[in-house]
């Protein structure tokens, strides 16, 4: 039984599925910052990525050396099936509560 | 884009700390993708201070945390949550207290990048191997006669001596020092100063080309086409690395030679020291010393024998008349570095101290703060925290503090040493190869391991010592006095190491003082110096290339402003034997008298040779229009060569035999000063020749102008380029430029670097004093309040105050004149005209240290007296 995500552990493995093949380090950071406005931590975002592979959460995979890494690989990471209950659980209690509320979205400020 | 290069103990300090490699892979390739990004906006230095601070926190960040990812289910050892905590909880205090984290951290990363940057320059110059195989092996030789004047060899004699010698294993010919040719390359015109090696010199050296060959023996060969290899100096700087250098051609003017690019020498590859480009000899002979390789176990003492012996040996004509007496040998390295050496060890000495002072003073700062936290430590002991305990926060502290500085001091040591770079003087050996090799790490780690070391042993001993055994009021106070020692030695060391070093800058600055103050025998003001390229193809003789020079000179007089002109024999500065010297011999002189007369320069000038440059004529007359080729030879000699050609006579009339192209003899008819002209720090006797009766065929001709008004370089440049397109001007400077970049550029560099680390010094002993006296006033609140309760005076109190600061200075000062005196003789070889005991600056310095000391305890003297006893007593 899948246990409740917390919240970086659930925008991580979001990024990830919407990274498909090309998610690794850099670019979960990047749609991190980009789409979800969230700078996190080089330190903070390796910690989880490796605590979500240590629950079972995420399968990993190397690539190919490359220059511009300084020949260095890159390592994807691929929602395991575990990982994506998870992730439907967390995100449907999520939408559960949101439901009925999305004018709150709109201009909450 | 090139890519990403991760410092590489940075890699392995995360590839630990993380444990997984493909997850410390993974992390260390999105760096290295953020890196390159990085390095564009913001350049080399800071991106890898960027790069080591993510690696910083990233390998905290694992190791508080990730343990548990790293180590699976067997949690995390004791030992490293405890000290993990002990970590967290210094991080909080020094927080707590940013102004004087951020003191501690600027003093030592000044310290740290001050000493690595010179350390770093230090190791490219000196110790960093020359390009060239088993460079132990390489020596240089010369033959010297009784008078201690090179004997010079052809290069048939020098293969010669090569195939006879046992000891030697390859033997070559080197044209030492370099002269000055001016080159076009691609009607690029260019001064370059070139060296005549035989072709075998690269095999001595056993040297990789950077790019293309060396010279092959067919390339030595009569007839055979010119070629040239360029220095790595000259290929990055004339020709931006170019690859496509190679076979390009350098265009000598003069007699339009064209010496094809054949290969770049290895970078640092400065022998003879300054060259641009190496050629071969042309079917003119040219006379040369010895570099060669000895063999595996040979010693330089057997190769010199050896060598003079082959070298007496040579009886055929040789290029000088005397007969070799001695031989010199020196290793290569002595000779491309050797004169450079003293200044640097100065410079790295300084350097080294103020590291040690940068330590003594944190180490202060550390145990002032050590005992503010008196109480808190009572507390804890009393909570029962082991000694062990407090020492280690103590250790931790002084480790982050050294970690931080360390980072920054990475960036310090990197503008430091593009600042050395830029002051060093361009002719320094090797100069080029300071910072090749990027910032220097290794330097900023092990001045950060020392200071971390120090300070971190000084501070814990102290700490334990002090506030450790403080359980009982009675103990307080003895543990107090313990650790006011320990500051106090701590205070007086900063004294003493400010001594040594302001000790150095002081003797360094009256050197530079004495060599600048030197009556130079010319008014170095208003003359500058031409340098003209000829093209000498077309021109049917000397006569008519005279002529062509004579226009020029005439047309550049005409220029407004220039009130007169003379052509020279080279540029000012060229060493103490100058371009050309002969050993002359007055007429009635014995054999026996003869050859003890000296060696000395020779100069050839125009009429207004002696007004140009302002040398005075003490006797009889200067040049004159009517001394030509076809009248009567006449010679000018300075006032000290007079005195010992013709003691006691007046030389006006003499004649003097001059072993020129061949024996002549020409009359004296004028006397001049004595002059540094060739060398600063020697007046050399000299001899004047007037051009038109003999010129060498120099390879740049030189000129100097007098102007009265400043700069008409363009309108010289003008007139010369308008009036025949054989002649080029190619440069032009002051005399006073000469004067500069020459002989002063190296003292002054000298002056300044350990002049600034005797200021920094100075500041450092005055801020560590302040601060422990200020303790001290403050803990003895008590004791001051009581005493001035019973009725001491002001004057009483001011006085034991200033009393206790000056007794640790004087110490202090004592200790520091030793080492001072020491360094003393380390200068001794760069001094000039000042006792490495001068007494003025063994006084001066610590009574400049004792008044600035003095001023540093004006805050806690006036607090001591400003002390309430009511309040004084209430307290604690």
């Amino acid at each position: 039984m899948a246990k409740h995500l917390g919240e970086l552990e659930h925008l991580i493995l979001l990024s990830i599925v919407r990274l498909g093949p090309e998610a690794y380090g850099m670019s979960v950071l990047r749609e991190l910052k980009e789409r979800a406005g969230r700078g996190v931590s080089r330190g903070g975002l390796y910690l989880v990525l490796e605590r979500l592979v240590q629950k079972g959460y995420l399968d990993t995979r190397m690539g190919t050396p490359s220059a511009e890494r300084g020949g260095r690989a890159k390592r994807f990471f691929e929602l395991t099936a575990d990982g994506m209950d998870a992730l439907r659980v967390s995100g449907r209690s999520l939408m559960a509560l949101w439901d009925g509320y999305e004018g709150l979205l709109e201009d909450g400020r | 884009m090139t890519a990403p290069v991760l410092p590489r103990s940075a890699a392995r300090l995360l590839r630990w700390a993380v444990g997984s490699p493909d997850v410390a892979e993974g992390i260390l390739g999105d760096l290295a993708e953020d890196f390159s990004a990085t390095e564009l906006r913001r350049g080399r230095t800071l991106t890898l201070v960027w790069c080591w601070i993510q690696v910083l926190m990233l390998v905290a960040v694992f190791l508080v945390r990730g343990r548990s990812v790293r180590g699976g289910a067997g949690g995390v050892p004791g030992m490293i949550t405890g000290l993990l905590d002990e970590v967290r909880q210094v991080v909080r205090s020094l927080r707590r207290s940013p102004g004087f984290t951020a003191l501690c951290v600027v003093v030592l990363a000044l310290g740290i990048g001050a000493s690595s940057a010179v350390f770093d320059g230090f190791r490219s110059v000196v110790l960093a191997d020359l390009p060239v195989a088993d460079p132990d092996r390489i020596v240089t030789l010369s033959l010297n006669d009784a008078q201690g004047r090179d004997v010079l060899l052809t290069p048939d004699q020098i293969a010669a001596v090569g195939a006879q010698a046992q000891l030697l294993s390859v033997v070559a010919g080197v044209r030492n020092p370099t002269s000055t040719m001016p080159v076009t390359e691609s009607e690029r015109p260019l001064l370059l100063d070139f060296a005549f090696v035989t072709w075998d010199v690269f095999s001595v050296l056993d040297a990789r080309p950077a790019l293309g060959r060396f010279f092959h023996a067919a390339d030595g060969e009569e007839g055979a086409p010119p070629v040239t290899v360029i220095s790595h100096r000259t290929w990055q700087r004339d020709f931006a690395g170019a690859e496509d250098v190679l076979g390009r051609r350098l265009v000598v003017t003069q007699y339009q030679g064209s010496y094809e690019i054949i290969g770049v020498a290895p970078a640092g590859l400065d022998y003879p020291v300054g060259v641009d480009y190496w050629i071969l000899p042309g079917p003119r002979r040219q006379a040369m010393g010895l570099i060669a390789r000895m063999v595996p176990g040979g010693s330089e003492a057997a190769a010199g024998s050896e060598f003079l012996a082959l070298g007496q040996a040579i009886d055929e004509e040789r290029e000088s008349p005397s007969e070799p007496t001695a031989a010199v040998v020196r290793s290569l390295t002595e000779a491309v570095v050797g004169g450079a050496r003293p200044i640097l060890v100065a410079i790295a000495a300084a350097a080294g101290l103020l590291l040690l002072l940068t330590c003594a003073n944190v180490s202060g700062l550390l145990l002032i703060r050590a005992s503010r936290r008196a109480r808190d430590v009572t507390v804890r002991r009393a909570l029962g925290a082991s000694r062990g305990r407090i020492a280690r926060s103590v250790l931790i502290e002084s480790g982050l503090l050294g970690l931080g500085a360390g980072v920054v001091g990475l960036a310090v040591s990197d503008s430091g040493l593009r600042l050395l770079v830029t002051l060093l003087p361009g002719e320094f050996p090797r100069a080029a190869m300071i910072g090749e090799s990027g910032p220097p790490f290794g330097a900023v780690l092990l001045a950060t391991a020392v200071v971390v070391t120090i300070t971190a042993t000084v501070a814990s001993v102290a700490t334990i010592r002090g506030g450790g055994g403080a359980a009982s009021p009675a103990r307080h106070t003895a543990a107090r006095l313990g650790s006011g020692r320990a500051r106090r030695t701590l205070v007086g060391s900063q004294v003493a190491l400010a001594v040594v070093v302001l000790f150095g800058a002081g003797l360094l600055t009256r050197t530079f003082q004495q060599l600048s103050g030197l009556p130079l025998g010319y008014e170095a003001n208003g003359v500058s110096v031409l340098e003209l390229g000829i093209d000498r193809q077309g021109l049917a003789g000397p006569a008519e290339l005279t002529d062509l020079l004579s226009g020029a000179f005439a047309r550049m007089r005409a220029v407004q402003g220039v009130t007169s002109v003379t052509p020279l024999m080279a540029r000012p500065f060229t060493g103490e034997g100058g371009v050309y010297s002969v050993t002359p011999v007055a007429s009635g002189q014995t054999a026996d008298e003869a050859s003890r007369n000296p060696r000395v320069p020779l100069e050839s000038g125009g009429t207004e040779l002696f007004q140009t440059l302002g040398i005075p004529i003490t006797s009889g007359r200067g040049f004159r229009e009517t001394d030509r080729d076809d009248s009567p030879n006449v010679v000018v000699v300075s006032e000290a060569l007079a005195t010992q050609l013709w003691p006691g006579r007046d030389p006006v009339g003499e004649r003097v035999r001059l072993r020129l192209a061949r024996d002549t003899w020409w009359t004296v008819v004028g006397v001049a000063g004595e002059t540094r002209f060739r060398a600063l720090r020697e007046e050399t006797p000299t001899l004047y020749l007037p051009w038109r009766q003999f010129q060498i065929l120099p390879m740049a001709w030189t000129a100097a102008v007098r102007m009265d008004r400043a700069a008409p370089a363009g309108a010289l440049a003008d007139v010369v380029r308008r009036y025949d397109p054989r002649v080029y001007l190619w440069r032009i400077t002051s005399l006073q430029e000469h004067l500069g970049r020459g002989p002063l550029a190296t003292p002054r560099t000298a002056a300044v670097l350990v002049g600034l680390f005797g200021v920094s010094a100075l500041a450092l002993a005055a801020l560590g004093l302040y601060g422990v006296m200020m303790l001290a006033v403050q803990q003895q609140t008590r004791e001051l309040g009581i005493r001035r309760a019973l009725g001491a005076s002001d004057r009483v109190l001011r006085l034991d105050v200033l009393g206790d600061t000056l007794q640790t200075s004087l110490l202090g000062c004592i200790v520091g004149i030793t080492g001072a005196l020491f360094l003393g003789q380390l200068l001794t070889p760069i001094l000039f005209d000042v006792s490495p005991m001068d007494p003025a600056t063994l006084l001066g310095v610590p009574a400049l240290i004792l008044s600035v000391t003095a001023l540093a305890t004006y805050a806690p003297v006036r607090r001591a007296t400003r002390i309430d006893p009511r309040v004084a007593l209430q307290e604690q």
